[in-house]
């Protein structure tokens, strides 16, 4: 009473309210945030969503999103950020699963033992339905002593009621354990805090949490074990024969939608037939027409024109591919494919030192390497996530750079040249993750995952989630690009490219058997990887130029950019996450690797030509 | 008493204890507590394991860790 009193004084006071969002991974609470808060905070059905704290402000007080925790605890990077976080809170909105109730509840008899005002949010309770899982909500709250309200986040069911209902939140009943091991002192929070915390009681603590649990639960849930469609998809993407089939067939589908249609159709007729066809003559006729030194005019609608080249980069080839490139991975990460995805590759993974909770930022990566690298922090070691990081920023490539290259590789045709290249990418791979595995020290942490079910995905989330990343490129990515052409242009005004095209010549020509005129991709290359196979396409003849490259030649320079530096963004957020060392010694070894394994292949090829 | 690794695809096993107390409160916040009774789904290197409406995956290396009486 005394908690609901101090709760109201502050909601009708100026003083701001800290309300925090806590809960297991892949509960919903960027579901649950978004529709309270009314933004946009990515949602997908995979753990780790959240990694930093997402934090607005309302009427009503500070809403700070935390990222998914099993328990307040220091088993990784997350468990201590939330733990600050959640110990500050005025109140606690601990959003459960109504699916793992015995699973998701220990982090709230946690939050109840540690005395934080509480209200329950019972999530995806839609699922719960489907599989009949019936929990008695109001003996649930009667056991914890703190209101519990039904949601189906996604939907925006149930929110309402939660915003409504803030200022009940409770401290609940804490479990019998707690005073006994306080041993007579007072139940302070201070006195909480320590208790909880300290190593020495953790075990007892832990077992006896986890008794009273299963206490609640087996007077709340009942639940039928029923079979469904999502249940029996589930479980037939663990068997490693249709697992690794799907795979397959999902990887043929992105080939296909963005590789063939987007990088060949829809690119052929936004970058040759609207921007090359009509755009590119109307603009370059408006500046030629208006009176301007030679210079600025080169600069607008030269050869890298901030208004032709860069517009036609940007919008006319990148653009549909992200866009397309993102909505395929929005459906995977919105049908619970991801997580059944780390399973099946936790084998392989852990011989590079990881788990298989690192396919999921390996896979992000395939859409932006920047961002994943930030996924890393999901990892649970600083090792697995130096690892990571490596594999990322070296053998990776990012979806624009990966829809063009499935584009160049299948206007080339030539089955063979596809191997040689996944071949030269998956070897490096193996090779850099075997060799970092064996001279840091330590191991893999274990993997232990929750898989949730398999779901249809919402379409609406696809769309926003697609939206949100595009918007996200294009405001990155377009003042580097424009920055890249003009850095470029400036070069070749000043006939200072000619001589870095000389200057690189040892590289180019000798090691890597290619035109001088390539050095420009690579220059491309250092600001944004994409850029650099932009340019790549225009050499093989894509955008309607003439194609100046042998095939051989476009597989050497693929498997370089590929393995060539990460982006500057890419660059910034390695330096910020692993370090001034770490990040350099990636950041060089990259380009070490590359020429070295370019130039390798490169003598191949001369021997054995395609 | 055998380690929960040794388990196969559609048996029940139930867990008798842990190799150390930190194995042992990581996997009890999951639900896996010792008497606690597991059905393996699949095994791919990984263990999956089915506790009442959960799928809860275990890599290898912990699966190693912790002891069960195969039922």
């Amino acid at each position: 009473m005394q908690i609901k009193n101090s709760i109201n004084d502050n909601l009708q006071s100026s003083k701001t309210l800290r309300i925090v969002l806590a809960g297991n991974p892949n509960v919903g609470k960027s579901a649950v945030f978004s529709k309270i808060t009314g933004t946009y905070a990515e949602i997908s059905n995979y753990s780790g969503t959240t990694l930093e704290n997402f934090e607005v402000k309302t009427d009503i007080g500070r809403f700070v999103d935390t990222p998914g925790i099993f328990s307040l605890g220091d088993y990784n990077e997350e468990e201590i950020i939330a733990k600050q976080i959640i110990t500050q809170a005025d109140i606690v909105i601990n959003v459960v699963n109504a699916l793992s109730l015995d699973k998701d509840l220990f982090l709230t008899q946690q939050l109840i033992d540690l005395g934080l005002p509480i209200l329950l949010v019972l999530n995806q309770m839609d699922e719960a339905e489907k599989r009949e899982v019936n929990i008695n909500i109001e003996k649930l709250s009667k056991e914890l002593e703190v209101p519990v309200f039904p949601t189906v986040a996604i939907k925006s069911q149930g929110i309402q009621e939660v915003k409504d209902n803030l200022h009940n939140a409770r401290k609940g009943r804490k479990g019998s354990y707690i005073a006994e091991m306080l041993e007579g002192k007072e139940l302070s929070y201070k006195n909480l805090l320590e208790n909880e915390f300290s190593t020495e009681n953790r075990e007892k603590l832990y077992v006896e949490r986890r008794k009273r649990v299963n206490e609640v639960t087996n007077k709340t849930l009942i639940t039928k074990e029923k079979s469904n469609i999502s249940s029996t998809v589930g479980k037939a993407l663990l068997n490693p024969v249709i697992g690794f089939s799907v795979l397959g067939v999902v990887l043929y589908i992105l080939y296909q939608i963005v590789g063939v249609f987007i990088a060949g159709e829809v690119v052929d007729f936004l970058e040759n037939q609207i921007i090359g066809g009509k755009y590119i003559p109307w603009i370059t006729g408006v500046v030629n027409q208006a009176p301007m030194p030679t210079w600025l005019n080169t600069i607008l609608v030269g050869e890298f024109g901030l208004l032709t080249m860069t517009i036609q980069y940007v919008f006319g080839l990148l653009l549909p591919l992200i866009v397309g490139f993102y909505f395929f991975m929005a459906i995977l990460e919105d049908s619970g494919y991801l997580p059944r995805l780390a399973v099946l590759t936790d084998r392989f993974l852990s011989k590079l030192g990881l788990n298989g909770k690192a396919i999921i930022p390996i896979i992000l990566g395939f859409g932006c390497v920047t961002m994943a690298v930030i996924t890393t922090r999901l990892l649970g070691s600083s090792r697995e996530r130096t690892i990571a990081s490596t594999i990322l920023c070296l053998t990776i490539p990012c979806s624009a750079q990966i829809g063009l290259i499935l584009g160049i590789l299948a206007a080339m045709g030539s089955l063979k040249l596809w191997m040689l290249y996944l071949a030269s990418i998956v070897i490096t791979l193996i090779f850099i993750g075997t060799v970092l595995n064996k001279i840091l020290a330590g191991k893999a942490t274990p993997l232990i995952i929750d898989l949730p079910p398999m779901r249809i995905p919402v379409i609406k989330n696809v769309i926003d989630k697609t939206l949100c990343k595009t918007n996200h490129f294009l405001i990155e990515a377009t003042p580097l690009f424009f920055i890249g052409a003009l850095i470029i242009t400036i070069l070749e005004l000043t006939n200072s490219l000619k001589s870095i095209y000389n200057f690189l010549s040892p590289l180019t020509v000798s090691l890597l058997n290619l035109p001088k005129e390539t050095a420009n991709i690579f220059i491309m290359g250092l600001i944004r990887r994409d850029f650099s196979a932009a340019g790549l396409s225009d050499m093989i003849g894509m955008g309607g130029k003439a194609a100046i490259l042998s095939p051989e030649q476009t597989l050497v320079i693929l498997v370089v950019i590929t393995l060539f530096v990460p982006c500057i963004a890419t660059v910034i957020v390695l330096f910020k996450e692993r370090g001034y060392k770490e990040a350099s010694l990636i950041w060089i070894g990259s380009i070490t690797i590359a020429f070295a394994l370019g130039g390798i292949l490169a003598t191949i090829l001369k021997i054995l030509p395609v | 008493m055998v380690a929960l690794y040794e388990i196969e695809i559609g048996q029940e096993a139930e867990v008798q204890s842990f190799l150390n107390s930190d194995i042992k409160c990581y996997s009890v916040r999951f639900g896996i507590e010792e008497g606690q009774v597991v059905k393996c789904i699949a095994k791919l290197g990984a263990i999956v394991l089915q506790k009442n409406n959960q799928e809860i995956a275990i890599g290898k290396n912990l699966c190693k860790e912790i002891y069960v009486r195969l039922i």
